[in-house]
C-alpha cells in the first residue's frame, strides 16, 4: 500500500481510546486516517442506549476527540438511522480505500459488521477487523473436543491455561496524519433531552468518563484496593471495588492492559510472599473472566439476552404486575436492603455487585417479575450497562444457566442485610426515613415493636412500606410456579411430538440445527436437573473444574455421570435432542413416562429443599453436623464423595484449612462467588 | 528479579506521563473542578508526605506518585462525596419511568425473531470466524 494518497477510515464504536487500539494502529500504519463515530441508536431497537449510558458516551466522545486532535486528526461524528449508508458516504467523500474497526460480539453488531464488510468489499474497499475487547477470541477457547464450554469454571480454567498469554497492549500512536475530511463535516450529536439533564448533572459530580480518566482509575485501583480485594469484596461500600466497568464497557480501557498490569502486580506480590495480594489478583481476574464469558456466551448463543438459555425457563409463568415493578424501581418494597439499593442505583448510576444480586434476585424470585424487565431497567440506569454482561447476570439469577443459581432458590434480604451491611449504615444512608431505627431492627422493621417504631418516627405502611410480599408466601408461590412451568413444558413437548403445534415445532426444530452448542447445553442440563441428587449436582458442578486438569475433568464427569444416573436416565441423556424427532412412537412414549417420573421426583425433592429452607430461616447458621446428617439421610451414598470434593475445593481455591464452619457455608459462598465477580463491578 | 521488573514498569510510567499530559485539557474543560482539585491538593498533602517517608529510594516514582495521588483520589472520593450529598435529601425516583408502555412488548419473544432472523446471525458469526482465521497473524497489520 502506498503512502500519501491512501487514507483509511478508523471506525470507533466501543473502543473509545487511543492506546491498545489495533484498528487505530493499523490505520496509522497504512497512511492517513479519518476517525469516525456513527450514532444510530434506533438500530439498537429495544436496547436503545439508556440515559446514563448516553451521558457517559457523550463525555467519552468529547474526550476522545480532544485526544485525537492532539495527535493530528479530529473525530468525525455522524448522526444516522442507518450506519451502513453513513459509513459508505464517509468512504466516498474522503476517498478512503480501507476501513478498520475492532470487533463487537453482540448479535446486532455481528450482523451489522458482516454487512459492512460485504458491501464495502464489493465496492473495492479493503476491510479489516481486530480484537480489542477480549483477552482471547471466542472461537479460540474450546474444550478437548473443539466445542465451546458451557460453564464458566471450565471456560476460565481454559483461558488461564491457554498456550499463549493474551497479547500485550499496544502503545498509542505518536502522531496521526489526517485524511481529507473536507467534504465530510461532523454532525452535532444529541445524547440527552431536557428532562434528563437534571439527573445527569448528578453523575458528573462523581464520574469522569474518558480514556485517560480510565487509566487514572486503573492506577488508583492497582495501587490501592487491589491488594485487599479478596478480603473486602463483601462490603456494600464500593470503596473496595475497582469501579472500572464503565470504562471497560465503552472501551476506554483495554482489558489486555488491565490483565497485564494486574498480573505484573501479582508476580511482585508473589515474590514478596504476599499470599493475600496474590489471591486478590486471582479473584479480580475472575471478574474480568466473567466479562469475557459474557461475550463468549452471547457469541455462541446469540439469543442469550432475549431467551433463557435453558429451554424450560421459556414456560415459567412470570407475574405481570406493573405495580410490583414500580415499587421495586422506586425502592418501596418494604425490604430495606432492596430499597436502599434501588435508590442508590437511581441516584448514582452505580450499585455494588452484591447489591445487584440482592435486588435482581428479589425481582425475579420474590416478585417473580419477568427478568427482562429488570434487565431493561438496569440497562437504563447503570453506568456500566452492558448487553452481554447483563444478560449473563440476569440469566444466572433467573436459573437459566447450567452453572447458575438453583432455580428454586430464594434469598432473604433480611439476612443478606446483616451480611453486607452489618451495622446498617448503607440502609440508613439511602433510606433516611429509617435512620433512627436501631440496628437490631434495621433490616426487618416489620418485626420491630410498636414503641421502637414510634421512637424512630416510622409508621409502617405510611412513611415506609410494609413488605410487599412475605418471604414465606413468596417461597410457596415460587414452588407453585415451578410446578406449573414443568407441566407446561411437558405439555409443549407432547404437543410437538404429536404435531399439534406446527409453529412451535418449526421453531424448536430450527434452533437446534442453528445452534448445536445450545442443544448440547440443554442436554447437559436435562439429566442434571432431573436426577434425584441435586445436592451432589451442585457440588460436582461447582468444584470439579477447579480441582482437576482438563483431561481429568472429563474423566471425573464421566464417572459422576455413571454414578448419578440410573441406566435408563443415562440411556436417555445420551440420545441427541435432534434425534428425538426421529424416534418411533414407542420410544417417545417411554420418554414421556421417564419425564413424568423425573418430575414427580423433582416435586418430592422440592418439598425436601423447602424444609431445608425453613431450617435456614430459623437458624441462619445451622450446624455443620446437622446439615451433614440431613444430607447423609437423603443421599448416604454421596456423603463421602461430597465431603471429599468439599475439602479439596476449600484447599485448592482458598488455601484455607478445612473447618466445619467454612464447610457449612461454602456452597452458598461459592454461589455468591460466581455472581460477585460479575464484570459490572470488576 | 528486580531487573526483570523494571522493563515491565516502563509501560506504566509511560502511561502515567500520558495521563499527566491530558490533565490540563481536563482542567480547562471544567473550571469549577479545577478549584476543587486545588482544595484536594491541599487536603492530600499529609498522605503524600507519609508516602515520601516510605519510599525514599525512588525519586522518580515519588514525583509521579505525588501528582497521581492527588488525581487518583479524586474519582473515588467524588463518588463517596456524591453519596453523602445526595442522601442529605431523600432520593426522589419519578412516579413514571417513561418506558412503562414497553413492558408488555418485553414479554414477547417473537419480536426478537422478527427483528433478527437467526440465519443472519449465524452467517455473520461464521464469517467473522473465517476472516479471523485467515488472518492468522493478527499482529502483522
Amino acid at each position: 500500500m502506498s503512502g500519501g494518497g491512501c487514507s483509511s477510515i478508523v471506525w470507533f464504536r466501543r473502543d473509545l481510546r487511543i492506546e491498545d487500539n489495533p484498528a487505530l494502529t493499523a490505520g496509522v500504519r497504512a497512511g492517513a486516517v479519518v476517525a469516525v463515530f456513527i450514532w444510530a441508536p434506533e438500530e439498537e431497537g429495544q436496547y436503545y442506549p439508556g440515559r446514563v449510558s448516553r451521558w457517559w458516551l457523550k463525555n467519552s466522545l468529547a474526550h476522545l476527540d480532544s485526544s485525537l486532535r492532539n495527535l493530528g486528526t479530529p473525530l468525525i461524528t455522524k448522526r444516522s438511522t442507518d450506519t451502513l449508508s453513513s459509513l459508505f458516504e464517509v468512504v466516498k467523500s474522503t476517498g478512503a480505500t480501507q476501513l478498520f474497526f475492532n470487533h463487537l460480539y453482540d448479535p446486532l453488531s455481528l450482523v451489522r459488521d458482516h454487512r459492512a464488510k460485504e458491501v464495502l468489499t464489493a465496492q473495492g474497499i479493503t476491510v479489516r477487523s481486530f480484537n480489542a475487547d477480549l483477552l482471547y477470541e471466542p472461537w479460540d477457547v474450546n474444550d478437548a473436543h473443539g466445542r465451546p464450554f458451557t460453564t464458566f469454571a471450565a471456560f476460565w480454567e481454559r483461558c488461564l491455561s491457554m498456550p499463549y498469554d493474551p497479547e500485550s497492549p499496544l502503545l498509542p500512536p505518536k502522531r496521526i496524519i489526517p485524511g481529507d475530511a473536507s467534504r465530510c463535516p461532523s454532525d452535532t450529536l444529541l445524547f440527552e433531552d431536557e428532562l434528563e439533564k437534571a439527573s445527569n448533572a448528578l453523575l458528573a459530580r462523581a464520574w469522569s468518563p474518558g480514556w485517560s480518566n480510565a487509566n487514572k482509575a486503573l492506577t488508583t485501583f492497582i495501587n490501592g484496593p487491589l491488594i485487599e480485594y479478596s478480603k473486602n469484596r463483601r462490603k456494600a461500600d464500593s470503596a473496595t471495588t475497582s469501579l472500572l466497568s464503565p470504562h471497560l464497557h465503552f472501551g476506554e480501557l483495554s482489558v489486555k492492559k488491565v490483565f497485564h498490569l494486574v498480573r505484573i502486580k501479582q508476580v511482585l506480590w508473589a515474590n514478596e510472599g504476599n499470599k493475600a495480594g496474590e489471591e486478590s489478583v486471582n479473584l479480580f481476574l475472575k471478574s474480568i473472566g466473567l466479562r469475557e464469558y459474557s461475550r463468549y456466551i452471547s457469541f455462541n448463543h446469540p439469543y442469550s439476552h432475549e431467551r433463557p438459555l435453558l429451554g424450560h425457563l421459556k414456560f415459567f409463568p412470570w407475574v405481570v404486575n406493573e405495580g410490583y415493578f414500580k415499587a421495586w424501581r422506586q425502592g418501596r418494597t418494604g425490604y430495606p436492603l432492596v430499597d436502599a439499593g434501588m435508590r442508590e442505583l437511581w441516584a448514582t448510576g452505580w450499585l455494588h455487585d452484591r447489591i445487584r444480586v440482592v435486588v435482581s434476585s428479589f425481582f425475579v424470585k420474590v416478585l417473580q417479575l419477568p427478568w427482562r424487565w429488570g434487565m431493561k431497567y438496569f440497562w437504563d440506569t447503570l453506568l456500566d450497562a452492558d448487553l452481554e454482561s447483563d444478560a449473563l447476570g440476569w440469566q444466572y439469577i433467573s436459573g437459566s444457566l447450567p452453572d447458575g443459581r438453583e432455580i428454586d432458590r430464594i434469598d432473604n434480604p433480611q439476612f443478606e442485610g446483616y451480611k453486607f451491611d452489618p451495622n446498617g449504615e448503607y440502609v440508613r444512608r439511602w433510606l433516611p426515613e429509617l435512620s433512627r431505627l436501631p440496628t437490631e431492627w434495621i433490616h426487618h422493621p416489620w418485626n420491630a415493636p410498636e414503641s421502637v417504631l414510634q421512637a424512630a418516627g416510622i409508621e409502617l405502611g405510611s412513611n415506609y412500606p410494609l413488605p410487599i410480599v412475605g418471604i414465606d408466601a413468596a417461597k410457596n408461590r415460587l414452588l407453585e410456579a415451578l410446578s406449573k412451568m414443568w407441566q407446561q413444558e411437558a405439555a409443549s413437548r407432547a404437543a410437538m411430538e404429536n404435531g399439534t403445534e406446527e409453529g412451535l415445532g418449526d421453531s424448536s426444530e430450527s434452533v437446534p440445527a442453528a445452534f448445536p452448542q445450545d442443544t448440547r447445553m440443554e442436554e447437559t442440563h436435562e439429566p442434571v436437573r432431573n436426577n434425584p441428587l441435586p445436592i451432589a449436582r451442585r457440588y460436582q458442578d461447582q468444584m470439579v473444574p477447579s480441582i482437576t486438569s482438563s483431561l481429568l475433568r472429563v474423566e471425573e464427569e464421566e464417572t459422576s455421570s455413571d454414578l448419578r444416573n440410573s441406566a435408563e436416565e443415562s440411556s436417555r441423556a445420551e440420545v441427541p435432542v435432534t434425534a428425538n424427532a426421529q424416534q418411533n412412537a414407542g420410544v417417545a412414549l417411554n420418554e414421556r413416562m421417564l419425564q413424568t417420573t423425573n418430575r414427580n421426583t423433582q416435586t418430592q425433592y422440592n418439598t425436601t429443599m423447602d424444609l431445608r429452607n425453613v431450617a435456614d430461616d430459623s437458624a441462619v447458621e445451622s450446624s455443620s453436623g446437622t446439615r451433614r446428617e440431613r444430607d447423609g439421610g437423603l443421599v448416604p451414598v454421596w456423603s463421602p464423595p461430597a465431603s471429599s470434593y468439599s475439602e479439596q475445593f476449600v484447599g485448592d481455591e482458598n488455601g484455607i484449612t478445612s473447618s466445619s464452619s467454612y464447610l457449612q457455608r461454602h456452597p452458598q459462598s461459592h454461589q455468591m462467588l460466581n455472581w460477585k465477580q460479575l464484570p459490572q463491578t470488576g | 528479579m528486580e531487573g526483570n521488573n523494571l522493563p515491565h514498569n516502563m509501560p506504566t510510567w509511560s502511561s502515567r506521563k500520558l495521563v499527566t499530559s491530558q490533565s490540563p485539557a481536563s482542567f480547562s474543560l471544567e473550571p469549577n473542578e479545577k478549584q476543587k482539585l486545588k482544595n484536594n491538593t491541599q487536603e492530600c498533602k499529609s498522605p503524600n508526605t507519609n508516602d515520601k517517608a516510605k519510599d525514599p529510594e525512588e525519586g522518580h516514582s515519588e514525583n509521579i506518585g505525588k501528582v497521581d495521588g492527588v488525581e487518583e483520589i479524586t474519582g473515588r472520593e467524588r463518588l463517596k462525596r456524591l453519596r453523602e450529598e445526595v442522601t442529605m435529601d431523600k432520593v426522589n425516583i419519578p412516579e413514571n419511568w417513561g418506558q412503562e408502555p414497553k413492558l408488555k412488548d418485553w414479554m414477547d419473544y417473537t419480536m426478537f425473531d422478527a427483528f433478527f432472523p437467526h440465519t443472519l446471525i449465524v452467517t455473520a458469526r461464521d464469517a467473522l470466524i473465517a476472516n479471523a482465521r485467515e488472518a492468522k497473524s493478527p499482529r502483522l497489520y
